[in-house]
Formats: structure tokens, sequence, C-alpha cells
């Protein structure tokens, strides 16, 4: 069935909270995102799929044909998959204590999570260079401490890039876990309690899932950003753990075939949104969850 | 073993340096079920949670049974509880939430937790809902699982936290008379806060009323409505009319009070203390033991200014005259003839034995 856009724009703008707006001002509230969205963000990729199709996929053929490429997806793939793991792993217990926090604790808590988010992901990824390198703190430290006697290769390695990266996605692993677990009713923890789970029970059947969809969407956000980052990997990883962003800028600037990058980007694109998917409906599926969130 | 006696031994509650429960004694029974009402800020919710376990008592002991169990964590207490807004967990179905006290126990065996569950479903009315969660529950539904998940254990002490503060009128009086027989059905020990005092009236054995943090008087809802021990509870349980007055004359057993119109009021005492002249008191009288009559020479007089059929009787609201706006609520027989018209002059009788004499700084009982 033909739907009109002012019907369509409608059903989007529909979330029962606004339906007080008549559908006209709906239609011009969303106008200007649309029209954003369109220009920035429609057309751009439509002519990137374009683009990536214009040699007749022999793009596709060659990243299918040699294994380097696909070695460098898998790559970036398990290195966001790490730097997830190891954001949410580190954010829960920061998340939890922060919903404990009271009064002027609360707020220092707060600020160490939001000032390293307002500063430039360039300063922090050469703040880890400073840390790592051959002459660095923590080579100087182990050694003054008698721990090694030559210094570590820190440094350029897959290791300093999931390091750089969760530091610097770890916001965006702690704010929606504190989301969730703040907005759990005190009165359930206190129910388990009550009921005879000591504080361990209580937390692994009580408060931890119910606080799943938190570190879900923690991980996803930190998988998706870790998907794409340039700067931090170019700055802190070898020549043996280059990501996708990394190839796709080296294609696009370098060697000149816009082809080829524009497939990889497709492909990044396709794998990002899988993944946003699969993890929606992995939450959608979790039964009860409904009632919470 | 369900259904043990409690006892609040000099209990008290500071924070920092104001007290939310001053020194408290509460006994209650084996299998009885009290009731502990107040404004908000009286303290009664802080009482409850230092016998859930959830807070320690600045001072004093919590016993059940024989035990003393001051100093245990609320998962060793083993008393059941049901919340304000009942904390399911709502990732559990109900048979699940049920289970949970069971299952933190180890105890019954597993084919014995089933039975319990089923027998619990069966009397809270919920075995055809076992597998739904509690967001696919009404409000009355999600408070009867939480009253189960409160009994399946066989708790010693039931405490109960408002439970029925959520539901509208008709729901929250069928769930009254619900939560009533399931505890004379198993015997709990029942301990029930609210703020509604019609609700501990209907419900308990005996009520505590809690004012500022102190117990202001515990007994059975009768003793409560006809000897309030304080101005506090006589205002608190049911209607009541307080008239300022000044002691003028005392003699054993009784006192002259004059009142701002210059009227003279003769009343009953109970104290042994004697009381001296000039003391400034408050008599209280409910309305049904207040007399009207046509206006005489001397005595109380008032103008009738609204009269307000309610059932059984009327209730005429009369501006007493000289005393500064003061107006008496008067339960006047739907049969009494012979009242004057709106704003007509009538005379007030206020038999000595019905009127209560109460302390006008603290509220005690004279």
């Amino acid at each position: 069935m033909p739907r009109s856009p002012i019907r369509a724009l409608r059903a989007l703008a529909d979330t029962g909270h606004a339906s007080r707006y008549s559908s006209l001002t709906s239609a011009i509230l969303v106008l200007p995102l649309l029209a954003i969205l369109a220009i920035g963000f429609i057309y751009p990729v439509t002519e990137l799929v374009g683009l990536s199709l214009s040699n007749g996929g022999a793009s596709y053929l060659r990243l299918g044909r040699d294994p380097l490429y696909l070695g460098v997806l898998a790559t970036t793939m398990a290195t966001a998959a790490s730097v997830a793991v190891s954001c949410v792993l580190l954010a829960y217990p920061v998340a939890y204590a922060m919903t404990r926090l009271r009064g002027g604790a609360a707020l220092l808590a707060a600020a160490c999570v939001f000032i390293p988010l307002w500063t430039s992901v360039l300063i922090r990824s050469y703040a880890w260079i400073v840390l790592l390198q051959r002459n660095g703190i923590v080579n100087e430290l182990l050694r003054t401490t008698g721990l090694i006697d030559h210094p570590l290769k820190l440094l350029y390695t897959q290791g300093a890039v999931i390091l750089g990266m969760a530091h610097i996605l770890l916001p965006f692993a702690i704010l929606p876990i504190y989301a969730t677990l703040r907005t759990l009713p005190a009165d359930l923890v206190r129910a388990a309690a009550n009921l005879g789970a000591g504080p361990l029970r209580g937390f692994l059947l009580v408060t931890l899932p119910l606080s799943l969809p938190g570190v879900f969407a923690g991980s996803v956000l930190c998988f998706v950003l870790a998907l794409g980052f340039y700067i931090t990997p170019a700055l802190l990883g070898g020549p043996g753990s280059m990501l996708m962003a990394t190839l796709i800028g080296q294609q696009t600037v370098v060697l000149l075939d816009w082809p080829l990058a524009a497939a990889l980007s497709t492909i990044l694109l396709t794998v990002t949104l899988l993944t946003v998917f699969v993890f929606r409906k992995a939450i959608s599926l979790s039964k009860g969850f409904q009632s919470v969130h | 073993m369900i259904g043990q006696s409690l006892s609040l031994r000099g209990i008290r509650k500071a924070y920092d340096a104001t007290y939310a429960v001053h020194e408290t004694d509460l006994d209650i029974g084996a299998g009885e079920f009290v009731s502990i009402v107040g404004p908000s800020g009286s303290g009664k919710t802080t009482l409850l949670t230092m016998i859930a376990g959830f807070e320690r008592p600045t001072t004093g002991s919590v016993v059940v049974g024989n035990v003393d169990i001051t100093r245990l964590a609320p998962n060793r207490r083993d008393i059941g509880m049901v919340f304000q807004k009942y904390a399911l967990f709502p990732h559990m179905t109900v048979r699940k939430n049920l289970e949970f006290p069971l299952r933190m126990r180890k105890r019954p065996r597993r084919e014995d937790l089933g039975k319990r569950v089923d027998a619990m479903l069966d009397m809270v009315q919920l075995s055809a809902f076992a597998h739904r969660y509690p967001h696919q529950l009404s409000g009355g539904q999600q408070q009867r699982v939480a009253v189960g998940r409160a009994l399946v254990f066989n708790p010693p002490v039931l405490l109960m936290d408002e439970p029925l503060g959520a539901l509208d009128k008709k729901l929250r009086e069928a769930m009254q008379l619900e939560v009533k027989r399931l505890q004379q059905q198993l015997g709990a020990t029942v301990v029930y806060v609210t703020h509604d005092q019609e609700e501990a009236l209907t419900l308990s054995d005996r009520v505590a009323v809690m004012h500022k943090g102190q117990l202001e008087q515990i007994g059975s809802p009768l003793e409560l409505y006809t000897e309030p021990q304080s101005a506090f509870v006589a205002d608190f349980v049911g209607t009541i009319n307080f008239i300022p007055g000044v002691v003028v004359g005392y003699e054993c057993g009784a006192a002259t009070i004059r009142i701002a119109s210059g009227a003279i009021i003769e009343t009953a005492t109970t104290g042994t203390q004697p009381l001296p002249v000039g003391t400034m008191v408050s008599i209280a009288v409910r309305p049904q033991h207040i007399g009207v009559c046509p206006p005489g020479a001397s005595g109380v007089t008032g103008t009738l200014e609204n009269l307000v059929f309610s059932g059984a009787s009327r209730t005429a609201h009369v501006r007493l005259t000289d005393m500064e706006g003061l107006t008496l609520r008067i339960q006047v027989p739907n049969e009494l003839a012979g009242l004057p018209e709106l704003g007509g002059m009538l005379a007030v009788a206020l038999p000595s034995d019905k009127l209560k004499l109460f302390h006008a700084e603290n509220g005690r009982r004279l």
C-alpha cells in the first residue's frame, strides 16, 4: 500500500506522548532533521555504494580474493570486540559505585567520567605514547622498581591499541550502565535481601540481570565506535595491527583506489548495521525486560 | 515457624543529631495483627526498616521469639516483607518470584518446593497466572504475588509497608479482607504500616499510633477511640472537636474550665496529679456526644452554619459565639426536629462525662 510522505512522517513522529501535536506540526518539526540526514548521510552513502560498484563489482572480487583485506576486517572486528568487552568489564564497577555515591563524591565521580569525554581524542592518544614509549613513564617505573632489566615494547602493539581505545570509549560504556542501574528500584535489592539472598546472590540474581539492557547498550556503542576508530590505532598501533579505518584512509589518500575504498567502507557499514540489529534482537528476546525498560 | 512474637526493646534511631524514632518499646504477640499508623515522617517506616534489618537501630534490640536479631543481616532474619510498590522481580515469572525465597534457603527439597509454591499460588488465587511476568498482571494480582512471596517461606513475622496504597478504593477494600483472611488462616504475626487510620482500625487487633518519632499510644481500635491518651491520637482516630480553655477550679476527678466566651464547662479528669488553676487545656468531644437545644440564658451558644446530610445522621456545623470562629461538628439524628434555620442561634450541651481533657501544650491526657 503506497503511503503519502506526510502519513509516513506522522507514523514516524507518533510516539504516543507527542500525539498532541498535529500531523503538520510534527512534519515541520521533523523536516530539518530529515533534510540534514538526506544531505549529510543518505546522499553520501548512496554515492559510496554506487562508487564501490562502479567497476562492475571488481573491487569486491579483489577484496574477496586477497586475504590481506579480509584479515584487516577480522583484526578490526576482534579489536572492537576486545575493546567492547574491556570497556564493559571496567565500566560496570564504576557505574555501580556511582549509583552508591552521594553529594560531593558523586559529583567528583561524574567529573572523572565526563572530563575525559570533553578532551580531544588526539591528546589522549598522545598521552598514551608518552606513557608507553621505550623510555616512557611505564617502562621507567618498571625499571626503577627492578621488575625488568630492559624496556618492554609496549607502544605500537595490538595491546596498546586496545588499551588506548578502551580508555577513550570507557564513558560510553559507563553512562548507559549507570543509567540502567540508577533507575533500578532500590526496593528490588532490599526485597532480594529480605527473601534470603546475600549481597553476592542478590547482585547476581537481581541487579545484574536487570542491568543487562545497559550492558548491551554500552557494549554495542563501544563496539560500533571502535569499528571506525582512526587516530588512536594509527598512533598507537604497529604495522601488523592495521584496522579498517586506516586501510580505507590509505586507499583513499595514498593509493587513490576510490572504488576499493568505497567497497571497504560499504562492508564496514554493513557489519556495523548487522551488529546493531543482532544486539537489538537479542535484547528484545530476553524475557521480562519489557517491564523494566 | 510462622507466627512468632516480636519485641522492640528500647529501640531508637538517630540520624546525626535528630531522632527519626525516639526510644520505643513494642511487644507484639504471636499471631497478632498490629498496625502502625501515623502521618508521613512520623517514623513508622523507619521502625519497619529496623525490624527488617535494612537499618541498624542506634540503641535497643529487636527480638523475634526468643532470638535477638538486632545484629543479623537482613537476609538472615527470615522476616517476610511486602513492599509498598511490591518489589516483584520483573525478570522472573510469578512462580520464579515465589520460588526465590525457598531457593535461597535450600529448603524444602526440590520436589517439595514445587508443592509449596503450588499451595501458595492456590492460596493467593494465582494458579492460572504462574507463568506470567509481573508486568502482565493487574495491580491487585501483583499485590497478591507480593503477599504470597512474603509468606511462602513461613516467616515468623510478616511486615507490610503500605501494601494497599497503590490500589484504588474498591480493590483496596477487597484486598483488606483478603489480607485478613490469609493472616487468620496461617496464624501469621503481622506488622502493618499505613497512614490510613480507617484501614488500620478495620484490620488490626491492636493499633500503634506514631507521631514525631514517638509511639503515642498502642491499643485496640476501640480503646484508641474511646480512651485516647493524647490529643493527637484523639484527632487521628475518628472525628473529634477541640475547645481551648483555662482551668479555673479543680477537685479530685473533676475540673472547671472557662472558655474564651466566658462560659464555664465542667469536665471529668483522669490524672492523679492536681490541676493547677490557670493551666491551658483543650477539651475534646466527639460529634455524637454533643447535644443541641434551644438557646437559653447561659451556657455555650452558637450559630448554625451548615447542615450536611450523611446517611444515618446529619452533621451540623455550629460556629460558637465569641470563640474566634471556632466551629463544632455535631452529629444530629435525622429525626430530630426543631432545629433553627441556617444562621439561627442554638445552645450546645457538653455532657461532662463525655468530655476529655488534654494539656494544651504537650497534648497529654489530663
